[in-house]
């Protein structure tokens, strides 16, 4: 009871792990694999930001005469069944799934944050209501509900975002809240409400903060799900519309040329993996990084 | 001015668990004086704990009285309870877990002002290098993070940051627990330092009676969620009326060797707060116990200068003079 | 006194750990010796290295983090840090058994305590069930703990219960040596009476050795014969219990009894020992203890003190006192 060195050097790297950024990426370098995804992520955003300037060709623009070439020194990934440059399709399209990933994720977590720090902060009847609400939306399959919403409000890029992040809201809610009843316990809660602090004070600068690692690796992965789902929509067609150059509608196209010109598919397939096998292996080098229980 | 600063009357805190209800604290009065330190000792289950932050309403007690400065602040507001703060505060136990990990020693020490409302950023600024000063905590140390460095500055730190808003009462839950022996001589020296200096009302709450009587003026001994003896701190030690006080004393193992041979060890376990015996809550572990203590539970009654809460006691007294 | 023969001798026990600040000297070139039979205090705060000493004796230390671990420790002739781990396994629980601080943890959830503690016997003797079964439960009655409670959970005992419980797993094989990391430091004051009277009577009855882990000097006072003060991974001072209770030398020590307040002596200014420990990835040059010390010369921060025998086998590593003090 009066001697707690030993419990209390391990409580001490448990929350500190989290804060410190320094430490956890020390951690993740070690990580070979998953710098390296970090490093092409890196590079696939940096492209699609400056597309603009980094395609060789529009996205758009179709060239009757040089339709369906295979890769070579003009078109590096060959040209698609309009003519329209594939390499400068899937830079233009990375956009497009990165932000989709990224905002989609990014309101999932709002919304889910919200309510989970409701939940599990003040607990009892409103944490039932809330979580058994949750519990309803999780019972609708994802796939269909993000079907149903572009079906019924069309396929722009906000309801395409809507679609892809509702479903993700629950599991975010469940995992905030989780975060939230294991740190409002702490010690240093009860310092700040013992200072006056308000309840918003204390979830959002106290509370919140020391929940970020699991967080932030379920954001890394939910933007690989949200990518693949953005691309599956596409891919049946509810997706964005052409000629806009999106993976999975790029994927829909080639379809009909798999036999003779099939690089027009591997393309935008192995993009697709690729960028999702890469925030997957960050998410786990992420999440080994700050477990604390890992730690040497 | 003769009233004192803290009066707690017939103070309640129970909680609703599983096995049922749990009496932490059942019933406890008490006094503070302004400048005073008022020590609270007992084993686990006792409530200690439990009334240290019930007194703060960081618990909202069930039944009873706080009394600060003779308004019962049990009914205040939480607008009300903010601005009482800056006079009531707390340092808590674990030096480890009781500090932000995420913010530096300029922010954990300057909080309380910011909560308070202060806005002007060096002025807050220069307040903490003050109270480093007073705390001994060196100023080169003003953007550390917790982790970096040892047990005793963090519990400086804690200390630093319940001082801050010129408090009148402090509660100090275990604050020297925590740590290393050497360290603790040093803090519990500062805080006898600053009691000097500044005045400060102290409830110090401790299992371990030799660092309460070092610290205490007076001194309250806790037993399953009631107190059953206070008395002043010589007197305590020197003329215990309780039957667990004696026993409490008798277990302390002293650093002389042969004293600890032949001791009246007290038999049993501590019992759970969920389920206390009906009458004395002793009654199933003293050594002295008569029918009566299991039937009816013993108020606090004045000996001398002493309160303690045993049916036994006039009985004793009446042998000695026969 | 016990008989005099010596059951085991640590010679120079070095261990370190990786960190990520850097090396982490736990134990320097520790040297002690223990006889059957008597009861070996091990005093130190924390980080002191004295947990990290009683690993090494039972080779449990964390493999991945171990640097190094040097010296000889011998224990019946024989030096363990040059044994198997099959020959290892076959003398924890047997020879050398340990009780851990928390009693919460240092059990089995799973498992009735009846269970745990035949599981420590059937894998050091030879008996059958029914023996086994009865041995345990005389080992329960040993620990003040009644035998119709052998098919009970951990979980349905308090702290101290539960530590007897531990007691009980350590003693069952009759070992040569116990090690006590703290045994009564996380239970409450009473109940540690209790159980260091029953270690008392224990030691007693069995004449087992114990190194018992403490940074309690009461503890010390209590139940140990021999104290060595544990200071930056070396012992510092060392000698019977008299030698150290009453003519203590080194400043540490003196510092240590010195932070205790007296419950039976009035109130009045703790003397402290000033700064904090030290950090064990960089000690101070010398002598460790130097920075802290207020009897510093500056020889102290030169070279570090030899083990000085003082008379009546009590040693201590200071220059203080001697010829060789400082610049005087």
């Amino acid at each position: 009871m009066a001697d707690i060195d030993k419990k209390a050097r391990d409580k001490t790297k448990i929350i500190n792990i989290f804060g410190e950024t320094n430490e956890t990426w020390r951690r993740l370098k070690k990580n070979k694999t998953a710098v390296f995804s970090l490093f092409v992520l890196i590079i696939l955003a940096v492209l699609g930001i400056f597309a603009d300037f980094v395609a060789p060709y529009s996205y758009f623009e179709q060239n009757l005469h040089d339709l369906l070439q295979a890769p070579s020194r003009a078109h590096w990934l060959g040209t698609d069944q309009y003519g329209r440059d594939i390499l400068s399709r899937l830079i233009y399209g990375t956009r497009i799934s990165l932000s989709v990933g990224l905002i989609a994720v990014g309101l999932a977590l709002f919304a889910g944050g919200i309510l989970g720090s409701v939940a599990g902060f003040y607990g009892k009847r409103i944490d039932t209501l809330i979580m058994r609400f949750m519990d309803i939306m999780l019972s609708i399959p994802s796939v269909l509900l993000a079907l149903a919403i572009v079906a019924t409000f069309g396929t722009s890029l906000p309801n395409l975002m809507l679609a892809t992040g509702i479903s993700t809201v629950p599991g975010y809610a469940r995992l905030i809240r989780a975060s939230i009843l294991s740190n409002k316990e702490h010690e240093y809660v009860e310092a700040a409400r013992a200072v006056g602090a308000g309840d918003f004070e204390i979830i959002t600068k106290h509370i919140l903060p020391n929940c970020l690692a699991p967080i932030l690796v379920q954001a890394t992965f939910g933007v690989a799900t949200a990518i693949l789902t953005v691309a599956g929509l596409s891919f049946v067609g509810l997706g964005l519309q052409p000629p806009i150059a999106e993976w999975g509608s790029m994927l829909s196209e080639a379809r009909g040329y798999i036999r003779d010109y099939s690089y027009m598919l591997i393309s935008p397939a192995v993009t697709i993996a690729l960028t999702v096998f890469c925030l997957n292996t960050l998410g786990d080098g992420l999440r080994d990084a700050l477990d604390p229980k890992l730690r040497d | 001015m003769n009233q004192p600063l803290l009066e707690v009357k017939n103070l309640k805190k129970h909680f609703n668990t599983k096995e049922g209800i749990l009496y932490a604290v059942d019933g406890i009065s008490l006094t503070v004086d302004s400048g005073e330190t008022l020590g609270l000792v007992g084993e686990s289950g006792c409530g200690k704990s439990t009334i240290g932050r019930t007194i703060l309403r960081l618990n909202e007690p069930t039944a009873g009285e706080i009394l600060y400065k003779g308004n019962n602040i049990v009914k205040y507001s939480k607008k009300d309870m903010k601005k009482l703060r800056k006079e009531m505060q707390i340092v808590f136990q674990d030096p480890y877990t009781s500090l932000n990990p995420r913010m530096t020693v300029q922010q954990l020490i300057e909080y309380p002002l910011k909560v308070a409302g202060n806005t002007n950023t060096a002025e807050r600024k220069e307040r903490v290098r003050e109270v480093m000063n007073v705390i001994g905590l060196e100023q080169r140390l003003i953007d550390s993070y917790p982790h970096e460095l040892d047990g005793g500055r963090r519990q400086r730190i804690g200390i630093a940051r319940a001082l801050i808003l010129n408090p009148s009462f402090i509660v100090m839950d275990e604050p020297v627990s925590a740590l290393d022996v050497s360290i603790q001589a040093q803090i519990l020296n500062l805080l006898i330092e600053l009691r000097e200096k500044y005045d400060y009302a102290y409830l110090f709450i401790s299992h371990n009676l030799s660092v309460v009587k070092h610290i205490s003026d007076k001194i309250a001994v806790m037993y399953l969620g009631k107190i059953v003896e206070i008395a002043n701190y010589q007197t305590l030690f020197k003329n215990p009326l309780h039957p667990y006080t004696k026993a409490l004393l008798a277990s302390i193992p002293r650093a002389k060797i042969g004293s600890n041979a032949n001791r009246n060890i007290l038999m049993g376990d501590v019992p759970s707060p969920v389920n206390p015996p009906k009458g004395c809550r002793f009654c199933d572990r003293c050594p002295s116990a008569k029918e009566i203590c299991f039937e009816a539970e013993p108020k606090l009654s004045s000996y001398g200068g002493s309160l303690a809460a045993c049916h036994l006691i006039g009985i004793f007294e009446v042998k000695l003079n026969e | 006194m016990e008989s005099n023969r010596e059951l085991m001798k640590i010679k120079n026990l070095s261990v370190s750990y990786k960190s990520s600040n850097g090396t982490v000297h736990a134990v320097r070139n520790l040297s002690l010796t223990i006889k059957e039979g008597e009861t070996f205090g091990l005093v130190g705060e924390t980080g002191a290295g004295k947990t990290t000493a009683a690993l090494s004796i039972l080779r449990i230390l964390p493999e991945i983090s171990t640097e190094s671990l040097a010296g000889q420790i011998i224990f019946n002739g024989e030096d363990l840090l040059k044994k198997s781990r099959k020959e290892m396994r076959k003398i924890r629980g047997k020879d050398i058994a340990m009780i851990f601080q928390d009693p919460m943890t240092s059990l089995d959830p799973v498992n009735t305590i009846g269970s745990q503690i035949e599981e420590m016997i059937q894998l050091h003797t030879h008996l059958t069930k029914k023996e086994i079964r009865k041995a345990a439960e005389q080992m329960l009655e040993t620990v003040g703990i009644r035998k119709e409670r052998f098919s009970d959970y951990p979980y349905q005992f308090s702290g101290g219960m539960k530590q007897r419980v531990v007691i009980a797993m350590a003693l069952s094989c009759n070992p040569k040596l116990i090690i006590a990391d703290e045994p009564t430091t996380a239970l409450d004051v009473t109940i540690q009476a209790q159980i260091l009277e029953l270690m008392r009577g224990l030691k007693e009855k069995y004449k087992t050795a114990m190194i018992m882990i403490t940074h309690d000097l009461g503890v010390v006072a209590d139940i140990c014969d021999t104290v060595a003060i544990i200071y930056a991974g070396q012992i510092v001072e060392y000698g019977t219990v008299e030698e150290i209770f009453y003519s203590h030398q080194h400043p540490y020590t003196e510092g240590l009894f010195h932070s205790i307040p007296d419950i039976d002596v009035a109130q009045s200014k703790l003397k402290v020992i000033e700064g904090v420990l030290p950090d064990p990835t960089a000690f101070p040059s010398g002598c460790s203890f130097h920075p802290r010390c207020p009897y510093v010369k500056a020889k102290c921060s030169q070279i570090e003190p030899d083990n000085r025998n003082v008379g009546n086998n009590h040693f201590v590593k200071c220059f203080r006192g001697t010829s060789e003090e400082g610049c005087d």
